[in-house]
């Protein structure tokens, strides 16, 4: 039997998470989580195409019930695992007697014990994220010209609620328990873990809502979180990741370190990516930069090299952690670039687990 | 190093701040762009930042420097070798005083000074700032070119086309000019270097020799004269021309009162030598050309300057029906100065006189000649023989008719030329307003006081109506022992009795007045003998000197001192005695005949006036005139040469006025409806008809005050030589605008390349980062195991 470890989720285990529950979450203004708002986020045809698919973990996680998972206990389960010599005290229900026929030895039979995957997505709600050169109404796809909070444009981090919302689906509905956490130069709120169907909508609708103005603070952000996390889950970090790559590291390690599984989804703007603008402007920073006034054509190969370095280091050091690694792009759908890595991750861990 | 337009240069040069200002102005205006990630464009500015930064700084650099080349060239900047440069960059004002006066056509003297004007000119440089100014010296004085101008071929042409006019020179006008403008204003400062060049022959009718000219102040830079001429020019001129009658009638009138007076005066080394003239008096018809009237010879005796020959003016019958105004020409052989050679007059042809005899009629024509009253005498005095058709008296050149004095107006008298006034105390208000009007528009009125009457009041009407300067008593005045009359001694012009002037004495001394109205003029009043009004005439005396016979102008007490350029119109003739048994017996004795007639005939003439003026003066032009046309002799319509008339604002008694007429000649005066107002004769300035020399020291020391203590320089045919020596040694400048506008396109050239270089424009291979490009990381090792 799986356990929970996470202390601070009180919410009864199976339990469809709540507002109430949920201390930190974000609400509107009204001080109700939106639900309805999730269809701006996740289009039915991502959800049709992301139906068949699992978020498996690639590593061993622990969760509270059997299910479909590798768990690092063995225990009594379909899977055999090995042979162990008996000591005094064992159960002998568990003595192999065949094997004691053949050697006269006695040994217990083990089992690999199976258990389910905790999801816990963390979204970046820096400042940074509120960027976005995509208009809202295409981007939403269903007609509404402006957000809820009024915004024209489609940002990174609408983007970002869109995935977590995704991945939030898909692992609901392989029975799955997915939580949320919102940060960014710390914690700022979180959803406990729960299986309950509805949790995504009450994801969609925490990250709807919540502001996006603060400075960023990786490493801070996850080593709050993994205070929380007693048992070993699988980590999807949404973030633009302008980090330092040293920082990055930190924080994949000390993921690493406390034996999760983590994906990174790189949620970057199509403008960042191609850095296609003309007139020479002022440039402010969302996160308190300052301003710089430059002419974009000038520097475009300069900032398009450091781009291209921060991305190929960060896809670097997820490499080195065995973590994957997606950039996502606010301007592609989000269908098929999920349904495309889901399953090649899955593949992935298909092939590792018959080598 | 200097500029030419140091104030196109500074503003040039503060347009650099403009690439600037317009930097700042678009920086400001632009919109900032939000942008997230700020960490990666931080990193490539500052990769990329001291490039940026150098780029700009050489577009900037490049562009302010464009403005600057510009602007540098714009304000013309010079290099100067060898000299300071504040003197080196001082560009030269040339005042040209041109000699175009009658006297600068004797030798080709107006040519000459044409000539060095256009040498002076070749050593200008427009390039370099120089400028000219150019003012003529004929009378007025004419800035042809003031302010001063920089187009030298403009001037050069307006040189060439200067022609010698018939006025006189007028130096103290040019200075007075040259004083109330701009060329001078900055001499002696940082402004041009001025240069006064007087060009003319200087010989005596073109200087005023004693007058004093003005100076100017400041003073010029220097004054360039042209040598004096040395040697004089024999020149004779007609400068005088005066027919005896300016009312010249037919029929009966005598040869001698037909008679014109011409005056010729001779200048240069031939006066000391006996010399002969022939002069023609002619007359022109517009159809039938000229017409010789009279020719004969005028002789000078040795150190003779002046002579005088009479010549018959009389018409012939062709000319003697109507009213017709004709010109008078005299000419003499063309000598050095043609143009004083002829003279002009006007002189009106008519059959006859029309006199209107104010008296009422007589019912009672019975009786002897010891019942004829005033008006009766002079009816009788004016015809002589009577209003019959016989072969003596063919046509009568005087007619007279009796008008009523109630039924005077304006009307009744339009027909007549003099009116005669025996009866003025009848006279209503609309009578002496018609009266008044009359003598105003060039009529004459001979006012006989009535006999029978004890008290004038009348005069005082008189008096007011014509605004006389005559002061006349109210109450006649017996005088014992009874007087005589006397003939006044004529000042000058033509007076009423000027033709019987020789035999005036001997008729006067038979004429007793027992009884007058004594008047006096207001000059006489104060003491005067002779009457210094304005147009005043005592013809006759009494013994005693007060005036039998007055005269004078309408309106006389109000032109008093008034310097009018028309001539007076109308005349006014006051006996002081009437014309009866019982006042005077002149109307029984000889003198009555000659003294009416000539009052008459000559007062008709003088009250008519006369249009003519002296070239380059005032012109006087008769009412309503719009057009003043010059007229020449062989040409009825009048040439081109043509100018408006200035009418006089409405509702004021002012006159109209145009621009002075330099050319003599006659010009008819014609009104809007085309219809000639009068003919206007134009006299050449006898003035400047003088050819003879000036001394050399004479005319520089009469130029001095001008120079006000600058130099006067006196130069001949080196003129221009000494023009360039004088102000321009060392002086060369190097013009640098063309190089400068070469090197501003250059630069600009280089500009454009900077500027696409700096802005990135160009096309890039690079598209930048797809989201798919970094595979997903698969790494086995760190699965766990």
């Amino acid at each position: 039997m799986s356990k929970e470890a996470n202390s601070t989720e009180t919410a009864p285990k199976g339990a469809p998470a709540s507002p109430g529950t949920a201390p930190a979450a974000p609400q509107n203004r009204r001080g109700v989580l939106p639900e309805g708002d999730a269809s701006l986020y996740l289009h039915p045809q991502t959800l049709a195409r992301l139906g068949t698919f699992e978020l498996r973990a690639k590593m061993i996680v622990e969760g509270v019930m059997s299910g479909t998972h590798r768990s690092p206990y063995h225990g009594f389960s379909v899977e055999f695992a090995q042979h162990r010599p008996y000591v005094a005290g064992d159960d002998i229900r568990h003595l192999d007697w065949k094997v004691y026929g053949r050697t006269d030895k006695l040994h217990l039979k083990q089992y690999q014990q199976e258990t389910n995957l905790d999801l816990m997505v963390l979204v970046d709600s820096s400042g940074s994220m509120d960027f976005g050169s995509r208009s809202f109404e295409e981007a939403s796809g269903v007609g509404r010209k402006t957000s809820p909070d009024g915004r024209p444009y489609w940002s990174k981090f609408d983007h970002a609620t869109a995935i977590a919302a995704a991945i939030a689906y898909i692992t609901l509905q392989q029975g799955d328990r997915v939580g949320l956490l919102v940060y960014a130069d710390e914690v700022r709120a979180q959803l406990k873990r729960s299986s309950a169907q509805g949790v995504w909508r009450q994801i969609v609708g925490a990250l709807s809502t919540h502001p996006v103005d603060r400075p960023t603070n990786l490493p801070r952000a996850v080593e709050q979180a993994m205070s929380k996390l007693t048992n070993r889950c699988l980590i999807a970090i949404i973030s633009d990741l302008f980090v330092d790559l040293d920082q990055l590291k930190t924080t994949l390690a000390r993921v690493r370190h406390r034996g999760h599984d983590a994906i990174l989804f790189q949620v970057l703007d199509r403008a960042e990516l191609v850095f296609d603008l003309h007139d020479e402007a002022p440039f402010i920073g969302l996160e308190g930069e300052g301003q710089i006034k430059i002419d974009p054509r000038a520097i475009r190969p300069a900032y398009l090299e450091a781009l291209r370095a921060h991305l190929e280091g960060v896809e670097r050091l997820s490499r080195a952690f065995g973590f994957d690694h997606q950039v996502v792009s606010t301007h592609d759908w989000l269908g098929p670039t999920l349904a495309s890595f889901v399953a090649s991750r899955n593949a992935q861990i298909k092939r590792s687990k018959h080598a | 190093m200097s500029f030419l337009h140091p104030t196109l240069a500074l503003v040039g040069l503060a347009a650099i701040s403009l690439p600037i200002i317009i930097h700042l102005l678009i920086r400001r205006r632009v919109k900032p762009v939000r942008w997230a990630a700020m960490k990666f464009l931080m990193q490539a500015y500052k990769q990329r930042r001291r490039r940026l930064i150098l780029e700009q700084l050489l577009l900037l650099a490049a562009r302010c420097l464009l403005v600057a080349l510009i602007a540098l060239a714009i304000g013309r900047l010079v290099l100067g070798k060898g000299v300071a440069p504040s003197i080196a960059s001082r560009p030269t004002s040339l005042v040209l005083l041109l000699d175009d006066s009658l006297t600068s056509g004797a030798d080709g003297g107006l040519e000459r000074s044409k000539s060095r004007a256009l040498e002076l000119l070749a050593q200008l440089d427009p390039g370099a700032g120089d400028t000219i100014s150019l003012i003529t010296l004929s009378t007025p004085a004419t800035p042809v070119v003031l302010p001063p101008s920089s187009d030298v071929g403009a001037v050069r042409g307006l040189i060439e086309r200067l022609a010698p006019t018939d006025a006189a020179a007028d130096f103290g006008g040019a200075i007075e000019l040259l004083a109330r403008s701009g060329p001078l204003e900055d001499a002696g400062g940082a402004g041009p270097r001025v240069v006064v060049a007087a060009l003319s022959d200087f010989l005596a009718g073109s200087i005023d020799a004693q007058s004093t000219l003005g100076s100017i102040s400041p003073r010029p830079d220097a004054v360039l004269v042209s040598e004096p001429r040395s040697d004089a020019v024999d020149n004779f001129a007609v400068i005088g021309l005066e027919p005896l009658r300016s009312v010249v009638t037919g029929g009966r009138s005598l040869a001698s009162s037909n008679q014109a007076r011409v005056t010729l005066r001779r200048f240069g080394p031939s006066v000391a030598r006996a010399a002969t003239r022939q002069v023609r008096l002619l007359t022109s018809d517009g159809d039938q050309g000229t017409t010789l009237l009279d020719e004969g010879q005028a002789r000078f005796e040795p150190g003779q300057v002046d002579a005088t020959i009479i010549l018959s003016a009389q018409a012939g019958p062709a000319e003697a029906t109507g009213r017709i105004a004709r010109p008078l020409i005299c000419e003499i052989e063309p000598d050095a100065l043609a143009s004083d050679n002829v003279l002009r007059q006007v002189v009106e042809f008519r059959d006859a006189i029309r006199v209107a005899v104010v008296a009422p009629r007589r019912f009672d024509s019975s009786g002897g000649i010891d019942r004829f009253d005033s008006a009766d005498w002079v009816s009788l005095a004016l015809e002589p023989l009577g209003q019959t058709s016989s072969p003596l008296a063919p046509s009568a050149d005087i007619q007279v008719a009796r008008v009523e004095p109630g039924a005077i107006t304006g009307a009744r008298l339009a027909g007549f030329d003099a009116m005669v006034l025996c009866a003025p105390q009848l006279l209503d208000q609309t009578g002496w307003d018609a009266t008044g009007s009359f003598a105003r528009e060039g009529g004459l009125v001979v006012v006989v006081p009535p006999a029978e009457a004890q008290t004038h009041v009348w005069t005082d009407q008189l008096r007011s109506t014509l605004a006389l300067p005559w002061d006349v008593s109210r109450d006649a005045a017996t005088l014992e022992p009874p007087s005589s009359i006397q003939a006044r001694a004529a000042e000058g012009g033509p007076e009423l009795l000027t033709l019987v002037r020789t035999e005036m004495p001997e008729l006067a001394r038979a004429v007793t007045v027992r009884k007058v109205l004594p008047l006096r003029t207001s000059s006489l009043a104060t003491g005067q003998v002779v009457p210094t009004d304005r147009d005043a005439m005592v013809p006759l005396t009494l013994s005693d000197g007060s005036p039998f016979l007055i005269a004078a102008r309408p309106d006389s007490s109000a032109r008093t001192g008034e310097d009018s350029a028309a001539p007076a119109r109308g005349l006014v003739v006051l006996f002081a005695s009437s014309l009866d048994l019982s006042w005077t017996d002149l109307p029984a004795k000889p003198l009555v005949v000659p003294v009416m007639q000539e009052i008459i005939r000559q007062g008709v003439g003088l009250s008519r006036g006369t249009w003519s003026a002296t070239a380059g003066l005032p012109v006087p032009i008769p009412v309503g005139t719009v057009e003043v046309r010059l007229l020449r002799t062989d040409d009825r319509t009048g040439t081109p040469i043509a100018f408006a008339v200035t009418p006089p604002p409405s509702g004021t008694s002012g006159e109209a006025s145009g621009p002075p007429l330099r050319h003599g000649g006659l010009y008819r005066a014609n009104d809007a409806g085309g219809a000639t107002r009068g003919t206007i004769a134009v006299a050449p300035d006898h003035r400047a008809s003088d050819t003879s020399a000036v001394d050399r020291q004479a005319v520089l020391a009469w130029l001095a005050p001008v120079a006000d203590g600058a130099p006067v320089t006196a130069v001949g045919a080196s003129i221009a030589e000494s023009l360039s020596n004088s102000l321009r040694e060392g002086s060369r400048r190097t013009d640098l605008a063309t190089p400068l506008l070469a090197a501003a396109l250059a630069l600009a050239l280089l500009e454009l390349v900077i500027a696409r270089w700096s802005s990135h424009a160009r096309r890039t291979t690079d598209s930048g980062i797809t989201a798919a490009s970094p595979a997903i990381g698969a790494s086995d090792s760190g699965v766990a195991a």
